[in-house]
């Protein structure tokens, strides 16, 4: 169905639907407010004369003559509902905050059919903070003295498209949905039909790397960019289905999922004849290829009680193709990408022994990967400098019990339980002479995984309002197959609360995550006649955070609220070299790669947030609001070796971001509300100047209640 | 095509106004407030009960009790008045009881939310909406992401943070992610589906898998904010060092064939300059383009 047939089905669709409703409507009271707003902004500082880099990802601002640094613009804020003695049967909001930030949804709903349909309209600057599209500019950001035959790569970086700085994307969505009520089929079945879709359109700079015997002019070309143009379309069609014959509740859902790359496909060839040479091989390089993919599921759930144990049960199967291939994937003969998932649960949980709550669950999931394999000249084990390894399946398995208990003290629950995981990997690795290609002894991905968890959950009610959370777990693994797969980890979670009869709520946390592998390691040589000696990275990473937050009412109509919020990031691993790349020959041994440690970096990033505000209702018809939000990071991304060769702009954070807020609402008569705010953001960038910048906006609305 | 979409619209909209017809009669026997009693006191929570809840006690299911005692007490004289009955407010049970056949709602029993004691009356306000108005700053991520916050505050703090998705703008939401009757334990499907289901241009399938990637998303990215450029739970270069070495032939100064050469920031500040296809690639095995 092309986008032309699938827009006149959903008006079509929105059409017909919008009678129903409206019909069942009858005799409803319809309410509503249209608030006619007025925007000024002004953004200042920032990376350049046209951009704030930072501010502009989150908040990206146009006026009515097309400025993006400051200006005016109109927008509308909608809210109708209509209501009868039983529901609202109508419901349509629509909010703006500006040419490229708005969403809208409408609802509708009678005994035994609901409507609804939304969209949503968001535009992000994709320029970078670490500036890809310019690294010459940027102190570190290529290094002259990287001329040899076999290095180069950064030497200077080749923009292939230098008269556009300008990157943003535009991520539209949209979905319509209709549900059929029990009612309609007397209680016994409930039903669902929803479309969702997105249109994701602008550009972004990519950046890439030629390979060594791909180009045939000077060294310092390999490292390029270009301007890449984002045009992608997602529609899928959902269909569910509930029912509960005989007291099994049961559940089919199947769905549609097809997305689309419509931009241009470019590749090495396309910049060739202006910048550089490029050998046969070369001219054949896609760049940045998307293909397009359709993935089809469907899953199928299960519930039900059996006295004082229930059953919950699920299977689902979703498969995952490619429907459009690269020129050079089919000229080698890659013409499936295929991924199939296999995924299933049980659960059961129990009150059957007086006094103790128990669960069980069992949970499977396969990823088969039936994609062409092998492809020779692109895809191919047994060749040299190929495939390192290729996943064919992924199968794991998750299991675990639990009890649950209630013990009089402090009012508790606690659950203890245990459960583990069991991952197994089937791989391939390139079976090309040994120096030729990566061997599984050099790479830290393995083939299994098996971990065991212990935790705890306790919840607390000491007193009336208070409620104490507290829920450590330790977790412990026989075999990992991924660097970032705990070996040993230690997870606390507390947070205490307090909600008293006036309405005060107060509460703290601290939470405590701590992973360490050190059950990696990289082996130099793969032939058993050879002395083989390892090289082991050793990972430590812990996560703290801790906060405290206050709602206060002050009196009746003044609500205030604060809260201070402290996350520090702790990471260490080694940095490792080796002599050449994993797959290369080493020097003088066909079989050995010489790895060295060449230090070990540390990470570490605090960050505080504090956020003060409050409403006072003055009177009646008076209301003021305000906020104050700074966020603040800073710590070092390395240290040692790593961070003395890395530019400040890249080895330092340290930021803040202040966000100050305004607003107030009058009632300036029955039906006509005065309405305005101000906003205030300002971020402050110390290691990279350049990304500091600030924005303004007034706004001023008249709301017409009717 | 065009035939079968107008068939469609037709069918729809057609199903949809034999389904207002059939409900109409249905509307007219509904009353809207049973509890005579009960909005003799309870104006406000009358006006603003939704669909189906106007027996007070399919909800409060003691209310009679809670009435009868009331009314005791009213007609009692001295100091010996009978004893106030506190109406229950409704269990998840007594929600599930009727929502439970609800395709998002059947297995709230295992759910997160219901293993941490959380009640359906502790999000969603029958009478009222628990969150009513905003402030300026908060305009933006809506009241379903206010809601989420006033329980999720570390959370919260980390969608301050200099990486994060655009929730508190506007451009996504917490229950665009997370959907807060279900369980963990049952979900279906790949291990990166939930992400991919915005993210589709990153699923593939593709040639040359980055393993981390092709297992889950979060070996690399936290979701919810992180200090670092584009949601990395590391900056790069440590994020990449972990796993890999570098080699000094192509990453080393000199370009030669040892493993003590100066490798400078140059290379270090961005590996995914050069590893630009760093989700997946359908052509280099290196994931350079």
């Amino acid at each position: 169905m092309n986008s032309k047939t699938q827009m006149k089905v959903m008006v079509l669709a929105v059409a017909g639907a919008f009678g129903a409703p409206l019909h069942a409507a009858e005799g409803a009271v319809f309410t509503g407010e249209a608030t006619a707003k007025l925007y000024s902004f002004d953004y200042f500082k920032g990376a350049g004369t046209n951009s704030t880099q930072f501010l502009e990802r989150y908040n990206y601002q146009q006026g009515m003559g097309g400025d993006q640094r400051g200006g005016s613009y109109l927008d509308l804020d909608l809210s109708i509902v209509g209501r009868n003695a039983q529901r609202n049967v109508f419901e349509l909001e629509r909010q703006g905050f500006g040419a490229h930030n708005h969403r809208g949804t409408v609802k509708a709903n009678s005994d035994t059919l609901g409507f609804s349909g939304y969209y949503t309209n968001f535009r992000s600057a994709t320029g970078g903070l670490s500036f890809r599209y310019n690294p010459n500019a940027v102190a570190g950001g290529t290094d002259p003295t990287y001329v040899n035959a076999n290095s180069g790569y950064v030497a200077l970086f080749n923009n292939d498209s230098p008269g556009q700085t300008l990157y943003k994307i535009d991520r539209t969505t949209y979905g319509l949905g209709l549900a059929l009520k029990p009612l309609l089929f007397g209680n016994s079945l409930a039903a669902a039909i929803n479309y969702d879709g997105y249109k994701r359109d602008g550009n972004r700079f990519a950046s890439y790397v030629t390979g060594g015997g791909d180009i045939t002019g000077a060294i310092t070309t390999r490292w390029r960019g270009f301007d890449l143009p984002i045009d992608e379309r997602m529609n899928r069609y959902t269909v569910s289905l509930n029912g509960a014959p005989g007291g099994f509740n049961l559940g089919y859902e199947g769905s549609i999922e097809k997305f689309d790359n419509k931009a241009r496909n470019f590749g090495m060839a396309d910049f060739a004849s202006a910048t550089f040479l490029l050998s046969a091989g070369g001219r054949t390089r896609p760049l940045h290829f998307v293909p397009d993919s359709t993935l089809v599921s469907n899953n199928f759930r299960f519930a039900k009680n059996y006295g004082s144990t229930a059953v919950a049960a699920g299977y689902g199967l979703s498969i995952l193709e490619a429907d459009s291939f690269a020129q050079i994937q089919q000229t080698n003969g890659y013409n499936t990408g295929k991924i199939t998932t296999n995924s299933a649960y049980l659960n059961v949980t129990s009150n059957a022994v007086a006094g103790v709550g128990l669960e069980g669950f069992v949970k499977y999931n396969n990823r088969d990967n039936d994609s062409t394999f092998p492809a020779v000249g692109l895809l191919n084990a047994a060749a040299n400098q190929q495939l390192g390894v290729r996943i064919d399946k992924i199968r794991s398995l998750n299991y675990g019990i639990s009890a649950t208990f209630r013990p009089t003290a402090l009012k508790s629950t606690v659950t203890a339980g245990w459960k583990r995981e069991d991952k197994d990997r089937n791989l391939t690795w390139s079976t090309a002479a040994a120096g030729g290609s990566i061997q599984p002894q050099r790479s830290l991905y393995k083939d299994n995984t098996v971990s065991d968890e212990l935790y705890v959950n306790w919840i607390a009610r000491p007193m009336p309002g208070v409620i104490l959370r507290v829920i450590p777990s330790y977790v412990w693994a026989n075999e990992t197959g991924m660097v970032t797969e705990p070996e040993k980890a230690f997870n606390l979670k507390t947070k205490l609360s307090y909600a008293a009869a006036n309405g005060m709520l107060v509460s703290g946390y601290y939470n405590h995550k701590e992973n360490k592998n050190a059950n990696n390691a990289f082996f130099n040589n793969i032939a058993a006649s050879v002395a083989t000696t390892s090289i082991t990275q050793d990972l430590d990473k812990t996560q703290e955070a801790a906060g405290i937050s206050l709602n206060l009412p002050v009196s009746e109509w003044i609500n205030t609220h604060a809260s201070l919020s402290w996350m520090q990031d702790d990471f260490a691993s080694y940095y490792l070299s080796s002599d050449r790349r994993r797959f290369e020959p080493g020097v003088g041994n066909a079989t050995t790669l010489n790895f060295l440690t060449r230090d070990r970096s540390t990470y570490k990033i605090d960050t505080y947030v504090l956020n003060l505000g409050g409403d006072w209702q003055v009177s009646d018809e008076l209301r003021w609001n305000g906020g104050y939000t700074w966020s603040r990071s800073k710590g070092n991304v390395a240290s040692g070796l790593v961070l003395s060769e890395l530019p400040t702009i890249d080895g330092t954070i340290s930021s803040a971001v202040h966000s100050l807020n305004l607003g107030v609402d009058y009632q300036l008569k029955k039906n006509v509300k005065l309405k305005a705010s101000y906003v205030y953001d300002y971020n402050k960038d110390d290691s990279y100047a350049a990304l500091t910048g600030g924005y303004h906006t007034l706004m001023m609305g008249v709301g017409f209640g009717f | 095509m065009r035939r079968l979409a107008v068939l469609l619209a037709v069918i729809l909209g057609g199903a949809l106004h034999a389904g207002a017809w059939a409900a109409a009669p249905m509307a007219a026997k509904a009353a809207p407030i049973k509890g005579d009693q009960c909005v003799e006191c309870h104006k406000t929570e009358a006006k603003t009960s939704h669909a189906f809840h106007g027996e007070c006690n399919s909800c409060h299911v003691n209310a009679g009790d809670h009435a009868k005692a009331h009314e005791a007490r009213e007609k009692a004289k001295g100091p010996n008045k009978p004893p106030k009955v506190v109406a229950t407010k409704p269990e998840s049970a007594d929600c599930l009881a009727c929502h439970e056949s609800d395709k998002r709602r059947m297995h709230f029993a295992i759910a997160e939310h219901n293993k941490a004691g959380v009640q359906c009356r502790d999000c969603h306000g029958n009478h009222t909406p628990k969150v009513k108005a905003l402030n300026a700053g908060m305009e933006k991520g809506g009241k379903t992401t206010a809601l989420c916050a006033t329980c999720h505050q570390d959370v919260l703090a980390k969608f301050s943070m200099t990486s994060h998705h655009p929730v508190k703008e506007g451009g996504a939401t917490c229950t665009g992610c997370h959907d807060p009757h279900a369980s963990k334990q049952a979900t279906l499907g790949a291990a990166t589906a939930q992400c991919t289901s915005c993210h589709q241009a990153m699923r593939g399938p593709h040639a040359f898998e980055h393993p981390p990637a092709a297992e889950d998303c979060k070996n690399c990215h936290d979701p919810h904010g992180t200090p670092n450029k584009k949601l990395l739970t590391a900056a790069q270069p440590m994020q990449c060092l972990q796993c890999h070495s570098v080699a000094g032939n192509r990453h080393g100064q000199g370009g030669l064939v040892n493993n003590t050469q100066r490798i400078t920031g140059a290379v270090l500040r961005d590996c995914a300059s050069c590893h630009g296809t760093i989700h997946g690639s359908s052509a280099d095995q290196h994931l350079r383009f």
